[in-house]
Protein backbone atom coordinates (compact mmCIF):
# COMPACT_ATOMS: atom_id res chain seq x y z
CA UNK A 1 0.00 0.00 0.00
CA UNK A 2 1.26 3.86 -0.47
CA UNK A 3 -0.17 6.46 -0.48
CA UNK A 4 -1.01 8.50 -4.29
CA UNK A 5 -2.33 10.84 -2.67
CA UNK A 6 -2.10 12.67 1.36
CA UNK A 7 -3.66 15.52 2.56
CA UNK A 8 -1.96 17.88 5.31
CA UNK A 9 -3.73 20.60 6.90
CA UNK A 10 -5.99 21.58 3.94
CA UNK A 11 -8.34 24.09 3.95
CA UNK A 12 -9.93 25.57 1.10
CA UNK A 13 -12.01 28.98 0.61
CA UNK A 14 -14.84 30.61 -1.50
CA UNK A 15 -13.88 34.27 -0.58
CA UNK A 16 -13.96 34.82 2.93
CA UNK A 17 -16.17 31.74 3.48
CA UNK A 18 -13.80 28.67 3.97
CA UNK A 19 -15.40 25.68 2.80
CA UNK A 20 -13.12 23.13 4.45
CA UNK A 21 -11.20 23.08 7.34
CA UNK A 22 -7.65 21.37 7.99
CA UNK A 23 -8.42 18.16 6.47
CA UNK A 24 -5.48 15.73 6.64
CA UNK A 25 -5.71 12.40 4.97
CA UNK A 26 -4.13 9.79 2.71
CA UNK A 27 -5.69 8.28 -0.44
CA UNK A 28 -4.00 5.00 -0.90
CA UNK A 29 -3.26 4.29 -4.68
CA UNK A 30 -5.43 1.73 -6.14
CA UNK A 31 -8.37 1.53 -3.71
CA UNK A 32 -11.41 2.98 -3.98
CA UNK A 33 -12.07 5.73 -1.76
CA UNK A 34 -15.63 7.31 -0.79
CA UNK A 35 -16.22 10.27 0.23
CA UNK A 36 -19.95 10.58 2.25
CA UNK A 37 -21.67 13.11 3.64
CA UNK A 38 -25.12 15.61 3.91
CA UNK A 39 -25.18 17.69 0.91
CA UNK A 40 -23.13 21.17 1.43
CA UNK A 41 -20.95 19.14 3.42
CA UNK A 42 -17.64 20.15 1.20
CA UNK A 43 -16.68 16.60 0.02
CA UNK A 44 -17.53 17.82 -3.25
CA UNK A 45 -15.27 20.87 -2.92
CA UNK A 46 -12.89 18.78 -1.86
CA UNK A 47 -12.66 16.50 -4.42
CA UNK A 48 -12.88 19.18 -7.12
CA UNK A 49 -9.78 20.73 -5.12
CA UNK A 50 -7.87 17.85 -5.53
CA UNK A 51 -7.90 18.24 -10.04
CA UNK A 52 -7.92 21.99 -9.55
CA UNK A 53 -11.68 22.21 -11.01
CA UNK A 54 -12.71 25.11 -8.72
CA UNK A 55 -9.87 27.52 -9.66
CA UNK A 56 -11.95 29.15 -12.11
CA UNK A 57 -14.26 30.36 -9.21
CA UNK A 58 -13.72 33.76 -8.37
CA UNK A 59 -11.76 34.02 -4.68
CA UNK A 60 -11.42 29.93 -4.56
CA UNK A 61 -7.95 29.36 -2.92
CA UNK A 62 -6.63 26.39 -0.72
CA UNK A 63 -4.35 26.50 2.09
CA UNK A 64 -2.33 23.81 3.12
CA UNK A 65 -1.28 20.61 1.24
CA UNK A 66 -2.68 18.17 -1.09
CA UNK A 67 0.48 16.14 -2.22
CA UNK A 68 0.05 14.07 -5.33
CA UNK A 69 2.87 11.36 -5.28
CA UNK A 70 4.57 14.18 -2.93
CA UNK A 71 4.44 17.31 -5.26
CA UNK A 72 2.08 19.65 -3.81
CA UNK A 73 -1.04 20.42 -6.02
CA UNK A 74 -1.19 23.61 -5.32
CA UNK A 75 2.77 24.73 -6.08
CA UNK A 76 3.06 27.78 -8.10
CA UNK A 77 5.12 25.68 -10.47
CA UNK A 78 1.80 23.09 -11.15
CA UNK A 79 0.61 23.23 -14.53
CA UNK A 80 -2.81 23.11 -14.15
CA UNK A 81 -3.42 20.90 -17.37
CA UNK A 82 -0.87 18.65 -16.75
CA UNK A 83 -2.53 18.07 -13.26
CA UNK A 84 -5.78 17.15 -14.95
CA UNK A 85 -4.25 15.16 -17.21
CA UNK A 86 -2.84 12.83 -14.12
CA UNK A 87 -5.86 13.18 -12.36
CA UNK A 88 -9.22 13.01 -14.28
CA UNK A 89 -12.75 13.48 -13.56
CA UNK A 90 -16.40 12.10 -13.86
CA UNK A 91 -18.79 14.31 -13.70
CA UNK A 92 -22.35 14.02 -11.57
CA UNK A 93 -24.56 14.69 -15.04
CA UNK A 94 -23.00 12.16 -17.89
CA UNK A 95 -21.65 15.14 -19.89
CA UNK A 96 -20.44 13.65 -23.29
CA UNK A 97 -19.87 16.18 -25.77
CA UNK A 98 -21.99 16.39 -28.71
CA UNK A 99 -20.00 14.83 -31.05
CA UNK A 100 -19.43 10.94 -32.52
CA UNK A 101 -18.94 8.28 -29.85
CA UNK A 102 -15.18 8.01 -31.11
CA UNK A 103 -14.10 11.59 -30.94
CA UNK A 104 -15.63 11.89 -27.08
CA UNK A 105 -12.97 8.97 -26.26
CA UNK A 106 -10.36 10.22 -29.10
CA UNK A 107 -10.59 13.93 -27.19
CA UNK A 108 -8.24 13.38 -24.36
CA UNK A 109 -5.41 11.93 -27.35
CA UNK A 110 -5.93 14.74 -29.54
CA UNK A 111 -5.58 17.36 -26.96
CA UNK A 112 -2.48 15.75 -25.63
CA UNK A 113 -0.67 15.62 -29.50
CA UNK A 114 -1.39 13.87 -32.36
CA UNK A 115 -2.11 9.92 -32.25
CA UNK A 116 -1.25 8.17 -35.16
CA UNK A 117 -4.74 6.87 -36.48
CA UNK A 118 -3.72 3.25 -36.16
CA UNK A 119 -2.32 4.14 -32.19
CA UNK A 120 -5.35 5.91 -32.12
CA UNK A 121 -8.50 3.39 -33.11
CA UNK A 122 -6.44 1.44 -30.49
CA UNK A 123 -6.72 3.44 -28.18
CA UNK A 124 -10.19 4.01 -28.55
CA UNK A 125 -11.18 0.72 -28.60
CA UNK A 126 -9.33 0.04 -25.60
CA UNK A 127 -10.82 2.74 -23.34
CA UNK A 128 -14.28 1.74 -24.13
CA UNK A 129 -13.67 -1.93 -23.54
CA UNK A 130 -11.59 -0.69 -20.20
CA UNK A 131 -15.11 0.85 -19.75
CA UNK A 132 -16.80 -1.84 -20.42
CA UNK A 133 -19.08 -0.49 -23.23
CA UNK A 134 -17.36 -1.75 -26.14
CA UNK A 135 -19.69 -4.50 -26.89
CA UNK A 136 -22.46 -1.71 -26.71
CA UNK A 137 -21.02 0.82 -28.98
CA UNK A 138 -18.80 -1.05 -31.36
CA UNK A 139 -21.25 -0.49 -34.20
CA UNK A 140 -22.27 2.67 -33.31
CA UNK A 141 -18.58 4.78 -33.19
CA UNK A 142 -19.66 7.12 -35.78
CA UNK A 143 -23.34 7.85 -34.13
CA UNK A 144 -23.43 10.95 -31.67
CA UNK A 145 -22.42 9.99 -28.26
CA UNK A 146 -26.35 11.78 -27.08
CA UNK A 147 -27.82 9.05 -28.09
CA UNK A 148 -26.79 6.38 -25.91
CA UNK A 149 -28.34 6.03 -22.58
CA UNK A 150 -27.63 7.60 -19.76
CA UNK A 151 -25.44 4.57 -17.99
CA UNK A 152 -23.95 4.49 -21.82
CA UNK A 153 -23.12 8.03 -21.67
CA UNK A 154 -21.29 8.06 -18.02
CA UNK A 155 -19.40 5.00 -19.02
CA UNK A 156 -18.54 7.04 -22.10
CA UNK A 157 -17.30 9.40 -19.71
CA UNK A 158 -15.32 7.32 -17.87
CA UNK A 159 -13.55 5.93 -21.39
CA UNK A 160 -13.16 9.63 -22.01
CA UNK A 161 -11.32 9.79 -18.91
CA UNK A 162 -9.15 7.00 -18.54
CA UNK A 163 -8.22 7.37 -22.75
CA UNK A 164 -5.25 9.67 -21.33
CA UNK A 165 -4.41 6.97 -19.43
CA UNK A 166 -4.59 9.08 -15.96
CA UNK A 167 -3.21 8.07 -12.63
CA UNK A 168 -6.21 9.13 -10.15
CA UNK A 169 -9.72 9.14 -11.42
CA UNK A 170 -12.20 11.47 -9.51
CA UNK A 171 -16.19 10.91 -9.40
CA UNK A 172 -18.40 13.13 -8.18
CA UNK A 173 -21.48 11.30 -7.84
CA UNK A 174 -21.25 9.36 -10.86
CA UNK A 175 -24.67 7.54 -10.28
CA UNK A 176 -27.58 9.95 -9.27
CA UNK A 177 -28.57 10.45 -12.52
CA UNK A 178 -28.50 6.59 -13.25
CA UNK A 179 -31.00 4.04 -12.32
CA UNK A 180 -30.20 0.86 -10.36
CA UNK A 181 -29.04 -1.36 -13.24
CA UNK A 182 -26.96 1.32 -14.55
CA UNK A 183 -25.43 2.10 -11.27
CA UNK A 184 -24.39 -1.43 -10.66
CA UNK A 185 -22.64 -1.56 -13.53
CA UNK A 186 -20.48 1.47 -13.26
CA UNK A 187 -19.64 0.17 -9.28
CA UNK A 188 -18.73 -3.36 -11.16
CA UNK A 189 -16.91 -1.21 -13.86
CA UNK A 190 -15.34 1.14 -10.89
CA UNK A 191 -14.09 -2.02 -8.77
CA UNK A 192 -12.28 -3.63 -11.89
CA UNK A 193 -10.72 0.01 -12.73
CA UNK A 194 -9.19 0.01 -9.14
CA UNK A 195 -6.75 -1.95 -10.97
CA UNK A 196 -5.22 0.21 -12.74
CA UNK A 197 -6.17 3.27 -10.92
CA UNK A 198 -6.48 5.30 -7.98
CA UNK A 199 -10.19 6.24 -7.73
CA UNK A 200 -11.87 8.70 -5.18
CA UNK A 201 -15.83 8.87 -5.42
CA UNK A 202 -18.16 11.12 -3.97
CA UNK A 203 -21.75 9.36 -3.30
CA UNK A 204 -24.99 10.59 -1.17
CA UNK A 205 -25.48 7.04 -1.21
CA UNK A 206 -24.12 5.41 1.61
CA UNK A 207 -24.74 1.68 0.49
CA UNK A 208 -22.53 2.50 -2.65
CA UNK A 209 -19.49 3.82 -0.36
CA UNK A 210 -20.36 0.52 1.92
CA UNK A 211 -20.40 -1.32 -1.28
CA UNK A 212 -18.18 -0.62 -3.61
CA UNK A 213 -14.89 1.42 -1.76
CA UNK A 214 -12.26 0.08 0.39
CA UNK A 215 -11.82 3.70 2.68
CA UNK A 216 -14.73 5.99 3.23
CA UNK A 217 -14.24 9.42 4.55
CA UNK A 218 -16.84 11.26 6.02
CA UNK A 219 -17.76 14.77 5.80
CA UNK A 220 -19.83 16.93 7.90
CA UNK A 221 -19.57 20.68 7.37
CA UNK A 222 -16.70 21.30 6.34
CA UNK A 223 -14.69 19.23 8.46
CA UNK A 224 -13.41 15.59 7.87
CA UNK A 225 -15.22 13.78 10.61
CA UNK A 226 -13.69 10.26 10.34
CA UNK A 227 -11.71 8.45 7.66
CA UNK A 228 -11.21 4.51 7.82
CA UNK A 229 -11.36 1.26 5.60
CA UNK A 230 -14.93 1.23 4.57
CA UNK A 231 -15.50 -1.94 6.88
CA UNK A 232 -14.22 -0.66 9.97
CA UNK A 233 -16.01 3.00 9.32
CA UNK A 234 -19.45 1.61 8.66
CA UNK A 235 -18.97 -1.45 11.20
CA UNK A 236 -17.89 0.09 13.84
CA UNK A 237 -18.01 4.34 13.55
CA UNK A 238 -15.32 5.70 16.16
CA UNK A 239 -17.04 8.86 16.15
CA UNK A 240 -20.84 9.10 17.50
CA UNK A 241 -21.45 11.79 14.83
CA UNK A 242 -21.01 9.00 11.95
CA UNK A 243 -22.84 6.64 13.32
CA UNK A 244 -25.83 8.44 13.89
CA UNK A 245 -25.64 9.42 10.30
CA UNK A 246 -24.73 6.21 8.60
CA UNK A 247 -27.57 4.74 10.37
CA UNK A 248 -29.46 7.22 8.96
CA UNK A 249 -30.74 9.69 12.40
CA UNK A 250 -28.93 12.50 11.09
CA UNK A 251 -28.27 13.88 7.14
CA UNK B 1 -64.85 38.88 -6.88
CA UNK B 2 -67.73 40.06 -5.34
CA UNK B 3 -70.50 37.23 -6.45
CA UNK B 4 -69.38 33.40 -5.60
CA UNK B 5 -69.55 32.12 -9.30
CA UNK B 6 -69.66 27.92 -8.72
CA UNK B 7 -68.98 26.89 -11.56
CA UNK B 8 -69.01 29.21 -14.72
CA UNK B 9 -69.97 32.85 -14.93
CA UNK B 10 -73.33 34.55 -14.38
CA UNK B 11 -74.76 34.10 -18.21
CA UNK B 12 -74.24 37.89 -19.70
CA UNK B 13 -70.44 37.16 -17.74
CA UNK B 14 -69.76 34.71 -19.79
CA UNK B 15 -71.34 36.05 -22.70
CA UNK B 16 -68.86 38.97 -22.86
CA UNK B 17 -65.90 37.34 -22.07
CA UNK B 18 -67.00 34.98 -25.20
CA UNK B 19 -67.33 37.97 -27.49
CA UNK B 20 -64.24 39.48 -26.22
CA UNK B 21 -62.53 36.26 -27.22
CA UNK B 22 -63.60 36.56 -30.85
CA UNK B 23 -62.49 39.64 -31.01
CA UNK B 24 -58.67 39.11 -29.76
CA UNK B 25 -58.85 35.83 -31.88
CA UNK B 26 -59.88 37.52 -35.06
CA UNK B 27 -57.80 40.84 -34.09
CA UNK B 28 -54.73 38.19 -34.51
CA UNK B 29 -55.76 36.21 -37.10
CA UNK B 30 -56.11 40.00 -39.20
CA UNK B 31 -52.54 41.00 -38.38
CA UNK B 32 -50.94 37.40 -38.91
CA UNK B 33 -52.90 37.00 -42.26
CA UNK B 34 -52.13 40.38 -43.38
CA UNK B 35 -48.67 39.91 -43.63
CA UNK B 36 -49.03 36.66 -45.64
CA UNK B 37 -51.12 38.77 -48.38
CA UNK B 38 -48.23 42.11 -48.36
CA UNK B 39 -45.93 40.04 -48.33
CA UNK B 40 -47.74 38.23 -51.24
CA UNK B 41 -48.45 41.44 -52.72
CA UNK B 42 -44.64 42.38 -52.84
CA UNK B 43 -43.84 39.35 -54.39
CA UNK B 44 -46.64 39.34 -57.05
CA UNK B 45 -45.64 43.37 -57.93
CA UNK B 46 -41.70 42.07 -58.16
CA UNK B 47 -42.62 39.50 -60.78
CA UNK B 48 -44.72 41.77 -62.52
CA UNK B 49 -42.31 44.54 -62.94
CA UNK B 50 -39.43 42.47 -63.53
CA UNK B 51 -40.34 39.47 -65.80
CA UNK B 52 -40.54 40.88 -68.57
CA UNK B 53 -37.26 42.34 -68.59
CA UNK B 54 -36.43 38.38 -69.49
CA UNK B 55 -38.42 38.84 -72.74
CA UNK B 56 -37.64 42.11 -73.62
CA UNK B 57 -33.72 41.73 -72.93
CA UNK B 58 -31.98 38.68 -75.14
CA UNK B 59 -30.65 36.20 -72.61
CA UNK B 60 -27.12 36.80 -74.00
CA UNK B 61 -27.52 40.48 -73.18
CA UNK B 62 -28.81 39.81 -69.77
CA UNK B 63 -25.41 37.32 -69.13
CA UNK B 64 -23.56 39.45 -70.66
CA UNK B 65 -20.69 41.78 -69.30
CA UNK B 66 -21.67 45.07 -70.51
CA UNK B 67 -24.53 47.73 -68.49
CA UNK B 68 -24.66 51.01 -70.40
CA UNK B 69 -28.34 51.16 -70.30
CA UNK B 70 -28.27 53.87 -72.71
CA UNK B 71 -27.13 51.85 -75.28
CA UNK B 72 -29.79 49.03 -74.25
CA UNK B 73 -26.69 46.86 -73.11
CA UNK B 74 -28.16 45.19 -69.66
CA UNK B 75 -25.58 42.69 -68.95
CA UNK B 76 -26.38 41.65 -65.16
CA UNK B 77 -23.03 40.24 -64.64
CA UNK B 78 -20.95 43.39 -63.57
CA UNK B 79 -23.50 43.62 -61.17
CA UNK B 80 -23.59 40.26 -59.65
CA UNK B 81 -19.90 40.03 -59.40
CA UNK B 82 -19.81 43.51 -57.79
CA UNK B 83 -22.59 42.20 -55.51
CA UNK B 84 -21.02 38.88 -55.02
CA UNK B 85 -17.38 40.72 -54.50
CA UNK B 86 -18.33 42.87 -52.11
CA UNK B 87 -20.26 40.63 -49.74
CA UNK B 88 -17.78 38.19 -50.04
CA UNK B 89 -14.97 40.73 -48.75
CA UNK B 90 -17.65 41.64 -46.38
CA UNK B 91 -17.58 37.93 -44.66
CA UNK B 92 -13.79 37.44 -45.13
CA UNK B 93 -13.40 40.35 -43.28
CA UNK B 94 -16.48 40.02 -40.03
CA UNK B 95 -16.66 36.30 -39.87
CA UNK B 96 -13.25 35.48 -38.00
CA UNK B 97 -13.78 38.92 -36.12
CA UNK B 98 -17.03 38.61 -35.10
CA UNK B 99 -16.32 34.85 -34.17
CA UNK B 100 -13.18 36.15 -32.80
CA UNK B 101 -14.90 38.69 -30.95
CA UNK B 102 -18.05 36.69 -29.36
CA UNK B 103 -15.50 34.15 -28.27
CA UNK B 104 -13.72 36.89 -25.85
CA UNK B 105 -16.99 38.35 -24.82
CA UNK B 106 -18.36 34.95 -24.19
CA UNK B 107 -15.66 32.72 -23.13
CA UNK B 108 -12.24 35.02 -22.04
CA UNK B 109 -13.07 38.54 -20.96
CA UNK B 110 -13.66 39.05 -17.35
CA UNK B 111 -17.37 40.02 -16.30
CA UNK B 112 -16.98 43.59 -16.06
CA UNK B 113 -15.60 43.83 -19.80
CA UNK B 114 -18.47 41.38 -20.95
CA UNK B 115 -20.64 43.89 -19.37
CA UNK B 116 -18.74 47.51 -20.78
CA UNK B 117 -18.38 45.45 -24.21
CA UNK B 118 -21.84 44.41 -24.69
CA UNK B 119 -23.65 47.54 -24.95
CA UNK B 120 -20.84 48.82 -27.26
CA UNK B 121 -21.34 46.58 -29.60
CA UNK B 122 -25.62 46.80 -29.70
CA UNK B 123 -24.76 50.16 -30.39
CA UNK B 124 -22.64 49.95 -33.23
CA UNK B 125 -25.58 47.78 -34.43
CA UNK B 126 -27.63 51.04 -34.15
CA UNK B 127 -25.59 53.68 -36.23
CA UNK B 128 -27.61 54.56 -39.48
CA UNK B 129 -25.74 52.77 -42.34
CA UNK B 130 -25.48 56.16 -44.25
CA UNK B 131 -23.60 57.20 -41.70
CA UNK B 132 -20.86 54.34 -41.89
CA UNK B 133 -21.25 55.20 -45.61
CA UNK B 134 -19.92 59.01 -44.65
CA UNK B 135 -17.11 57.33 -42.41
CA UNK B 136 -16.34 55.28 -45.53
CA UNK B 137 -16.26 58.39 -48.17
CA UNK B 138 -14.80 60.78 -45.99
CA UNK B 139 -12.02 58.76 -43.98
CA UNK B 140 -12.01 54.90 -45.34
CA UNK B 141 -11.65 55.95 -48.49
CA UNK B 142 -8.63 58.55 -48.42
CA UNK B 143 -6.54 55.51 -46.34
CA UNK B 144 -7.06 53.11 -49.00
CA UNK B 145 -6.27 55.05 -52.01
CA UNK B 146 -3.05 56.55 -50.08
CA UNK B 147 -2.14 52.78 -49.47
CA UNK B 148 -2.02 52.52 -53.02
CA UNK B 149 -5.14 51.56 -54.47
CA UNK B 150 -6.25 53.94 -57.91
CA UNK B 151 -9.10 55.22 -56.86
CA UNK B 152 -10.40 54.61 -53.05
CA UNK B 153 -13.63 53.86 -53.87
CA UNK B 154 -13.40 50.09 -54.24
CA UNK B 155 -15.12 46.88 -53.17
CA UNK B 156 -12.53 46.32 -50.36
CA UNK B 157 -13.91 49.86 -48.62
CA UNK B 158 -17.42 48.04 -49.21
CA UNK B 159 -16.22 45.58 -47.63
CA UNK B 160 -15.09 47.09 -44.79
CA UNK B 161 -18.21 49.17 -44.46
CA UNK B 162 -20.13 45.86 -44.86
CA UNK B 163 -18.43 44.27 -42.67
CA UNK B 164 -18.12 46.60 -39.89
CA UNK B 165 -22.18 46.78 -40.60
CA UNK B 166 -23.02 43.16 -40.03
CA UNK B 167 -20.22 42.69 -36.74
CA UNK B 168 -22.82 43.29 -34.26
CA UNK B 169 -25.27 41.00 -35.80
CA UNK B 170 -22.65 38.10 -36.05
CA UNK B 171 -21.04 38.96 -32.41
CA UNK B 172 -24.17 39.13 -30.62
CA UNK B 173 -25.89 36.08 -32.07
CA UNK B 174 -22.74 34.10 -31.69
CA UNK B 175 -22.04 35.36 -28.02
CA UNK B 176 -26.01 34.32 -27.59
CA UNK B 177 -25.16 30.48 -28.86
CA UNK B 178 -21.75 30.12 -27.27
CA UNK B 179 -23.44 30.97 -23.76
CA UNK B 180 -26.13 28.36 -24.20
CA UNK B 181 -23.59 25.38 -24.79
CA UNK B 182 -23.79 24.01 -21.17
CA UNK B 183 -21.20 24.50 -18.13
CA UNK B 184 -20.74 20.49 -18.45
CA UNK B 185 -19.10 20.47 -21.95
CA UNK B 186 -16.48 22.71 -20.42
CA UNK B 187 -15.89 21.33 -17.33
CA UNK B 188 -15.70 17.76 -19.11
CA UNK B 189 -12.69 18.58 -21.63
CA UNK B 190 -11.35 20.57 -19.08
CA UNK B 191 -11.43 17.90 -16.47
CA UNK B 192 -9.15 15.92 -19.06
CA UNK B 193 -6.78 18.33 -19.41
CA UNK B 194 -7.16 20.51 -22.15
CA UNK B 195 -6.21 24.17 -22.26
CA UNK B 196 -8.97 26.93 -22.40
CA UNK B 197 -8.20 27.41 -25.81
CA UNK B 198 -8.38 23.78 -26.78
CA UNK B 199 -11.52 23.82 -24.62
CA UNK B 200 -13.37 26.22 -26.55
CA UNK B 201 -12.28 25.64 -30.18
CA UNK B 202 -12.65 21.47 -30.09
CA UNK B 203 -15.69 21.90 -27.64
CA UNK B 204 -17.77 24.92 -27.07
CA UNK B 205 -17.64 26.37 -30.73
CA UNK B 206 -18.48 23.14 -32.21
CA UNK B 207 -21.42 22.59 -29.62
CA UNK B 208 -22.60 26.42 -30.60
CA UNK B 209 -21.82 25.49 -34.46
CA UNK B 210 -25.78 25.89 -35.56
CA UNK B 211 -25.79 29.17 -33.91
CA UNK B 212 -22.65 30.45 -35.11
CA UNK B 213 -24.42 29.27 -38.68
CA UNK B 214 -27.29 31.28 -38.05
CA UNK B 215 -25.53 34.39 -37.16
CA UNK B 216 -22.94 34.41 -40.01
CA UNK B 217 -26.30 34.39 -42.28
CA UNK B 218 -28.17 37.05 -40.84
CA UNK B 219 -24.96 38.93 -41.00
CA UNK B 220 -24.70 37.99 -45.11
CA UNK B 221 -28.30 39.22 -45.50
CA UNK B 222 -27.90 42.20 -43.92
CA UNK B 223 -24.73 42.91 -45.53
CA UNK B 224 -25.82 41.39 -48.94
CA UNK B 225 -29.34 44.04 -48.82
CA UNK B 226 -27.22 46.98 -47.67
CA UNK B 227 -27.37 49.79 -50.36
CA UNK B 228 -26.65 53.23 -49.57
CA UNK B 229 -23.47 52.48 -47.52
CA UNK B 230 -22.34 50.38 -50.33
CA UNK B 231 -23.51 52.46 -52.97
CA UNK B 232 -21.49 55.81 -51.50
CA UNK B 233 -18.08 53.73 -51.31
CA UNK B 234 -17.81 51.34 -53.91
CA UNK B 235 -17.14 53.56 -57.34
CA UNK B 236 -20.38 52.48 -58.88
CA UNK B 237 -18.30 51.42 -61.93
CA UNK B 238 -19.99 48.79 -63.21
CA UNK B 239 -17.63 46.77 -64.80
CA UNK B 240 -16.15 43.10 -64.28
CA UNK B 241 -12.94 43.58 -62.68
CA UNK B 242 -10.04 40.86 -63.66
CA UNK B 243 -9.66 37.77 -61.48
CA UNK B 244 -6.49 38.03 -58.79
CA UNK B 245 -6.67 39.41 -55.50
CA UNK B 246 -6.78 43.41 -56.91
CA UNK B 247 -9.91 42.90 -58.06
CA UNK B 248 -10.93 43.90 -54.83
CA UNK B 249 -8.86 47.25 -55.09
CA UNK B 250 -11.14 48.52 -58.25
CA UNK B 251 -14.60 50.31 -58.07
CA UNK B 252 -17.40 48.05 -58.63
CA UNK B 253 -21.29 48.20 -58.86
CA UNK B 254 -23.51 46.29 -56.64
CA UNK B 255 -26.98 45.13 -57.93
CA UNK B 256 -28.53 46.94 -54.80
CA UNK B 257 -26.68 50.26 -55.73
CA UNK B 258 -27.96 49.98 -59.63
CA UNK B 259 -31.75 50.21 -58.29
CA UNK B 260 -31.08 53.28 -56.00
CA UNK B 261 -29.15 54.79 -58.24
CA UNK B 262 -31.03 54.42 -61.70
CA UNK B 263 -34.71 54.22 -60.27
CA UNK B 264 -35.16 57.77 -59.87
CA UNK B 265 -34.54 58.24 -63.72
CA UNK B 266 -36.01 55.74 -65.63
CA UNK B 267 -39.27 55.73 -67.68
CA UNK B 268 -42.20 54.04 -66.47
CA UNK B 269 -42.57 50.68 -68.04
CA UNK B 270 -38.89 50.99 -70.30
CA UNK B 271 -37.53 47.69 -70.76
CA UNK B 272 -34.10 49.88 -68.50
CA UNK B 273 -36.94 49.71 -65.77
CA UNK B 274 -37.76 46.39 -66.18
CA UNK B 275 -34.70 45.31 -66.00
CA UNK B 276 -34.03 47.15 -62.60
CA UNK B 277 -37.39 45.08 -61.08
CA UNK B 278 -35.12 41.96 -62.38
CA UNK B 279 -31.89 42.77 -60.21
CA UNK B 280 -34.85 42.88 -57.34
CA UNK B 281 -35.81 39.37 -58.33
CA UNK B 282 -32.30 37.87 -58.44
CA UNK B 283 -31.54 39.62 -55.40
CA UNK B 284 -34.84 37.78 -53.45
CA UNK B 285 -33.81 34.59 -54.92
CA UNK B 286 -30.21 34.98 -53.26
CA UNK B 287 -31.55 36.58 -50.16
CA UNK B 288 -34.30 33.23 -50.16
CA UNK B 289 -31.37 30.61 -51.13
CA UNK B 290 -29.33 31.76 -48.05
CA UNK B 291 -32.34 32.20 -45.74
CA UNK B 292 -33.35 28.53 -46.55
CA UNK B 293 -29.57 27.10 -46.65
CA UNK B 294 -29.41 28.32 -43.90
CA UNK B 295 -32.54 26.95 -42.04
CA UNK B 296 -31.21 23.47 -43.85
CA UNK B 297 -28.42 23.60 -42.24
CA UNK B 298 -29.71 24.70 -38.54
CA UNK B 299 -32.69 22.18 -38.91
CA UNK B 300 -30.64 19.17 -39.85
CA UNK B 301 -28.77 20.10 -36.11
CA UNK B 302 -31.74 20.92 -34.13
CA UNK B 303 -33.54 17.50 -34.93
CA UNK B 304 -30.05 15.44 -33.92
CA UNK B 305 -29.90 17.25 -30.51
CA UNK B 306 -34.07 16.61 -30.19
CA UNK B 307 -33.61 12.79 -31.08
CA UNK B 308 -30.87 12.77 -28.90
CA UNK B 309 -33.28 13.96 -25.85
CA UNK B 310 -35.27 10.99 -24.73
Amino acid sequence: MSNKIEVRNFSFFYGSFQALHDLNLDIQANQITALIGPSGCGKSTFLRSLNRMNDAIPGAHAKGEALLDGKNIYAPDVDVAELRQRIGMVFQRPNPFPQSVYDNVAFGPRVLGKPKKGDLDQLVTESLQNAALWEEVKDRLRDSALELNPGQQQRLCIARAIAIKPEVILMDEPCSALDPVATLSVEDLMRRLAETYTIVIVTHNMQQAARASHYTGFFWLGKLVEFNRTNELFGRPKDPLTESYISGRRG
Amino acid sequence: MEQTAPFIGSRPAAEQRHWGEWIIEKLIQVAGLSTIVIIGLIFFFLLREGLPAFFEVPLRTLLGGRWYPIENLFGLWPLLVGSLLVTAGAILIAVPLGLITAIYMGEIAPRWQREILKPLIEMLAGIPSIVLGFLGWVVLAPLIQQAGASTGLTAFTGSIILAYMSLPTIISSSEDALSAVPTEYRDGALAIGATQWQTIWRVVVPAARSGIVIAIMLGIGRAIGETMAVLMVTGNAANVPALGLGMFFQPVRTMTATIAAEMGEVANGSVHYHTLFAIGILLFVITFAINSLAGRLVGTQGKRRRSSQL
